[in-house]
């Protein structure tokens, strides 16, 4: 069962960097999809 | 397994008329009265979803070669009237130039193909979801009924083998637990428009839309990553053999007549690997298109190398179109990764069946990692002799002086 816990938790740290590093390296829709004449907020 | 693909075929089938069958042409008809301009036939004709030929209108966008000079009246416009470029715009030909995006993106201002992608999502795509999902729930539960639970036929040693090494179970479940959240998430941005708002209004589905497209997006990776796992270390294990052809003759002793022998995997989990990997990958390349808009068109380029083999003309579709509006791309994309994603999901429904309710002791193989010796004699004869010949080949650990 030990590998089974340590894959879920796998799945839930993967998907949370993965949303870090897209935003670090300036992949978010926001940035690649919009204009600084766009406001968003 | 047969249902859900000839939903495919047919889905596929309608997919591609509706696309392409709008090259047909349309009899000829007399504008003279309306000097060249759309009837009330063609109109009538349009909303009633009829196919008509646009091209009278689709060409009529001005002509600057023939444009009053500059300095004279209206020569500012160029040759084309406020209605002539507003039909430039419509069908796609105007030269656009636009603040946000780039060239992928904004080369069309308005484009109707979304109508028949906004159609087939709703219609048929929906449909066929239902009917692979529950489709495949009610067959395995009429299974259930008529053929009960799999049982370990030999009485039951208390020995247990090593079947799958704990990186094994890791990437299985690592697979597994991102495939069904995946799947959750994709079945809430699909049906939610039709089902979900209705039941618990906007506010609350806009929470849950913008959490599960977050959730869908990102546990991808986990996805991605855990089938490369897979792959790697199963392969070898899957490639086929003649024991799979005795195997898929007895019906994998499914319906009686003794247990067939098998290697590590059976027939039937070569057939549901090889699914995994190549509907896995299809819809992994397609997700990736979707999650990066406009930066990774393929359907162009597949259409090319489909039309090249001539497949898709002895099918009756024609020659696939190559010239592909970006969001064209982005609508091929959307709707291959559900219909992919469907076909898997029914195929996994059936895996996740067999591998806990439906067959005595073959949870413990990826829940402790140890299978019960007779189980593993019964479903994989093969590769029980291979693991004892091994430990018989195995130096025995030194014992020290007693």
């Amino acid at each position: 069962m030990k590998a089974m816990l340590s894959a879920f938790a796998a799945a839930i740290i993967i998907a949370v960097g993965a949303s870090l590093i897209l935003e670090e390296v300036g992949l978010s829709s926001e940035n690649t999809a919009s204009g600084p004449a766009v406001r968003l907020d | 397994m047969i249902r859900p693909f000839l939903a495919l075929v047919v889905s596929l089938t309608l997919l591609m008329g509706n696309a392409f069958a709008q090259e047909a042409a349309a009899p000829s008809v007399d504008r003279s009265a309306t000097g060249g301009a759309q009837t009330l036939e063609d109109i009538l004709a349009r909303q009633s979803g009829e196919k008509i030929d646009d091209t009278f209108r689709r060409t009529a966008t001005g002509d600057p070669d023939s444009a009053a000079g500059i300095t004279e009246q209206l020569g500012t416009l160029g040759g084309s009237s406020d209605p002539e470029l507003w039909r430039a715009l419509r069908y796609g030909s105007a030269d656009i130039t636009v603040s946000s995006g780039d060239e992928l993106v904004a080369t069309v201002l308005m484009q109707d193909g979304g109508m028949w992608w906004l159609e087939f999502r709703e219609g048929p795509l929906m449909k066929f979801a239902g009917y692979a999902l529950v489709g495949t729930i009610a067959l395995l539960a009429l299974f259930f009924l008529v053929r009960g639970r799999v049982r370990i036929d030999g009485e039951i040693t208390g020995r247990t083998i090593e079947r799958f090494k704990a990186v094994e179970r890791f990437g299985h479940w690592l697979l597994a637990s991102s495939f069904i959240v995946l799947g959750l998430t994709g079945l809430i941005t699909l049906f939610g428009r039709k089902f979900l708002i209705p039941t618990f209004g906007h506010e609350a589905f806009s929470t849950v839309a913008v959490a599960s497209k977050w959730v869908h997006n990102n546990i991808s990776w986990a996805f991605m990553i855990a089938l490369v796992m897979i792959f790697v270390m199963w392969v070898i294990h899957n490639l086929p053999d003649r024991t799979d052809i005795k195997w898929l003759l007895k019906g994998g002793g499914l319906f009686g007549g003794g247990h067939p022998p098998a290697k590590k995997f059976n027939a039937g989990q070569k057939l549901i690997f090889w699914s995994v990997i190549v509907l896995g990958t299809s819809i992994s390349l397609t997700g990736l298109s979707l999650l990066f808009p406009f930066e990774l068109p393929m359907f162009a380029a597949t259409f090319e190398k489909l039309n090249a083999t001539g497949l898709p003309q002895m099918l009756g579709f024609g020659e696939l179109s190559t010239l592909l509006a970006p969001h064209e791309e982005m609508q091929y994309a959307q709707l291959w990764h559900a219909l992919v994603s469907f076909v898997l999901m029914a195929i996994i429904i059936a895996h996740i069946y067999i591998g806990s309710i439906g067959m005595e002791g073959a949870f413990d193989a990826m829940g402790s990692g140890e299978v019960e010796e007779q189980w593993a004699r019964e479903h994989h004869s093969l590769w029980v002799e291979e693991v004892k010949a091994k430990e018989g080949d195995a130096p025995k650990a030194a014992s020290p002086a007693e």
